[in-house]
């Protein structure tokens, strides 16, 4: 998948599994079986797989995912299939976003990402999973209130980032990954509920300030801590509370590959 | 078990969709008491109904997910577009979205009513028989403001038409219909250039182009400011190539000087040179403040076309006479009958352009996007 930060790679990466090669890919993001644990984790997670493999744009994911967690905030897992649900919100993500994702392929990507070696859908079979998608739509933006449009942290991100680059140097900023690692933290970061109470600008600058600790990089700043100035939602108890929460979330990465 | 077996082991069954209790329908549906059926588009039905709560007049559009081809995509992209962006924006010459609702499978909208539109008051020629400078003023500034706060917002409309400027009895302008509109700016997207009804699709847009701005609005203002002077469709063509003959011969065939890599457009075509008429020729009642504002919301070249910030700012909008005050401005004869109390439906359909008459010329046709 590729979707978890660079930084949180197992050491032993490319090893052999069962005594057949598997790609690099496979080894570190080895195929969950999501029926198995089912928690808002885990779920978040196959939308993400989802998404992924459809190649859909960054912002129709975190839209979707963002539709997926306002949904189950008030709902139980357990009382609508979350993978119905996963699906349903990233066609409606793809029509909000204008981002040109064909429903015929997220039914089959969806049913495939489940039902992992299985032959093709069958027509009938097919249709009533489609149909399914349709109908849950109305559900879906029901349950949203009709707020479809999301502000979405990434443009803060960028903006912050371009801030910082100004203010530490173009060399310093390109001599590390931070921007690289920022934006994966930020994508992560859709694996968790808490997309839906933070403020954006808020998520932006944690996923800044936890990329710039991991490589060690300190913003010289008369204000402290430097990122106060960018927004007055940044306190700094309110970033490292954010920034412990999306930590906790490639522990529970390593739970969900740990039993497959 | 689930409510909605899907992926896991009971493919066949239906959800339903009444069990979500959290989200009162019902009382949304009293909220609404409706009044009357107001017609009937390609993708909806409009009541008028009664606001219980705030004793408001309101227009509910009923969106269509009954036709099996229809219902297998979902809502459409048309209803989802006019509810994203008319949460974002507020402005007083823009229709309001005072509420959204779902109820069984139907996603109803909640608009301003709005009692005509300005193909109305164009069209009613035997009760309006005169739209004195003053009226064409005023709606003209309104139809701009609107337009410059959408455009100030980074959004297109991209289907302006008199039908689509609604005017109510207090004389507010209010540009409706946002079934095309769409977010610009994004230089890596591509845009569909089958919008806009045709009579009122700007040069470019009929040259193929991918990626335009504001000026395909602006165009269809100048379009309709023209209408409003002579009462009939300024440039009536009946194809894409007609409506640029049209436009050609009106106002000149435009050249490398005029318009420079008009020829690298993708649906470009060379026309036989026309020399075309000075706009004061083509207008010669109109006064020159006038003229200057024809003409630069109908320059040829998008990059010479006015955005509606310096069109308003145009000496046009500052001199005598001023526009005319809301309440006063003319109204056609089907919504004066109803404000005195007799209600006759059939006057206000009569002088609407009937669907069929715009099928063969672009009218439903711009509607279906590609993206």
């Amino acid at each position: 998948m590729g979707k978890m930060s660079a930084t949180e790679k197992p050491p032993s990466a490319d090893i052999q599994s069962n005594g057949t090669s598997t790609s690099v890919t496979e080894a570190v993001n080895p195929s969950v079986d999501y029926t198995k644990n089912l928690t808002t984790f885990s779920c978040a997670r196959y939308v993400m797989e989802v998404c992924h493999k459809l190649d859909t744009n960054v912002l129709t994911t975190a839209t979707a995912l963002t539709y997926f967690h306002t949904f189950y905030k008030n709902v139980p897992l357990d009382q609508f299939d979350p993978f119905t649900i996963g699906c349903t919100c990233i066609y409606l993500a793809s029509k909000v976003v204008d981002d040109d994702i064909r429903i015929r392929d997220i039914v089959n990507v969806g049913f495939n990402c489940i039902n992992r070696d299985s032959p093709p859908l069958m027509l009938e079979h097919y249709f009533t999973m489609r149909d399914s998608i349709t109908q849950t739509e109305l559900l879906l933006m029901r349950a949203l209130g009709f707020k479809l449009k999301i502000d979405l942290p990434h443009k803060y991100l960028l903006h912050y980032l371009q801030s910082l680059e100004d203010w530490l140097g173009r060399d310093l900023l390109d001599s590390v990954p931070v921007k690289q690692t920022a934006w994966s933290l930020l994508q992560d970061a859709f694996h968790d509920p808490l997309v839906t109470s933070c403020q954006p600008e808020l998520l932006a600058v944690t996923c800044i300030h936890v990329a710039l600790e991991l490589y060690g990089v300190v913003v010289p700043s008369e204000v402290d801590p430097w990122y106060t100035v960018l927004h007055d939602a940044c306190t700094k108890d309110r970033v490292l509370d954010i920034a412990l929460k999306l930590l906790g979330l490639y522990n529970e990465e390593k739970l969900l590959t740990m039993f497959p | 078990m689930y409510n909605i077996c899907l992926f896991l082991d009971l493919p066949k069954t239906k959800m339903s969709l009444g069990c979500s209790g959290r989200i009162r329908v019902e009382e949304k549906l009293k909220r609404y008491e409706k009044i009357e059926f107001l017609g009937e588009g390609q993708f909806a039905t409009v009541y008028k109904a009664l606001d219980t709560e705030t004793q408001q007049i309101v227009a509910v559009k009923k969106i269509k997910l009954g036709s099996r081809e229809e219902a297998r995509d979902g809502i459409n992209r048309t209803a989802l577009r006019e509810v994203k962006l008319l949460q974002e924006v507020k402005h007083p010459n823009l229709i309001g979205l005072l509420d959204v609702f779902g109820y069984k499978s139907d996603v109803s909208l909640v608009f301003d009513f709005m009692d005509t539109d300005l193909e109305v008051i164009i069209k009613d020629t035997e009760n309006i028989s005169v739209l004195t400078p003053p009226n064409i003023k005023a709606y003209l500034i309104q139809t701009l403001q609107g337009l410059e706060f959408l455009h100030k917002h980074w959004i297109l409309h991209r289907d302006i038409k008199p039908n689509n400027l609604l005017v109510n009895t207090e004389g507010v302008l209010k540009v409706g219909d946002f079934g095309l509109a769409r977010f610009f700016g994004s230089p890596n997207r591509p845009y569909s250039h089958q919008v806009v009804t045709r009579w009122y699709r700007c040069p470019e847009l009929l040259f193929g182009a991918r990626q335009y701005g504001p000026g395909v609005d602006t165009w269809a203002v100048g379009c309709i400011l023209a209408e409003l002077l002579v009462r009939v469709p300024y440039f009536p063509g009946d194809s894409d190539l007609a409506q640029l003959t049209t436009i050609f011969t009106a106002l000149g065939t435009p050249t490398d000087t005029s318009w420079p890599g008009m020829e690298t457009l993708p649906d470009y075509v060379a026309f036989k040179p026309m020399e075309g008429s000075a706009m004061k020729d083509l207008f010669p009642a109109a006064p020159d403040d006038l003229i200057e504002l024809l003409e630069a919301l109908l320059a040829i070249n998008p990059l010479h076309r006015s955005d509606c910030t310096a069109a308003l700012k145009l000496p046009y909008f500052s001199n005598m006479p001023p526009p005319t005050p809301g309440p006063l401005l003319p109204l056609p004869a089907c919504v004066k009958r109803q404000a005195g109390g007799a209600e006759k439906e059939g006057a206000a359909k009569s002088l609407k352009r009937k669907i069929i008459d715009t099928t063969g010329l672009g009218g439903s046709l711009a509607k279906r996007l590609q993206f």
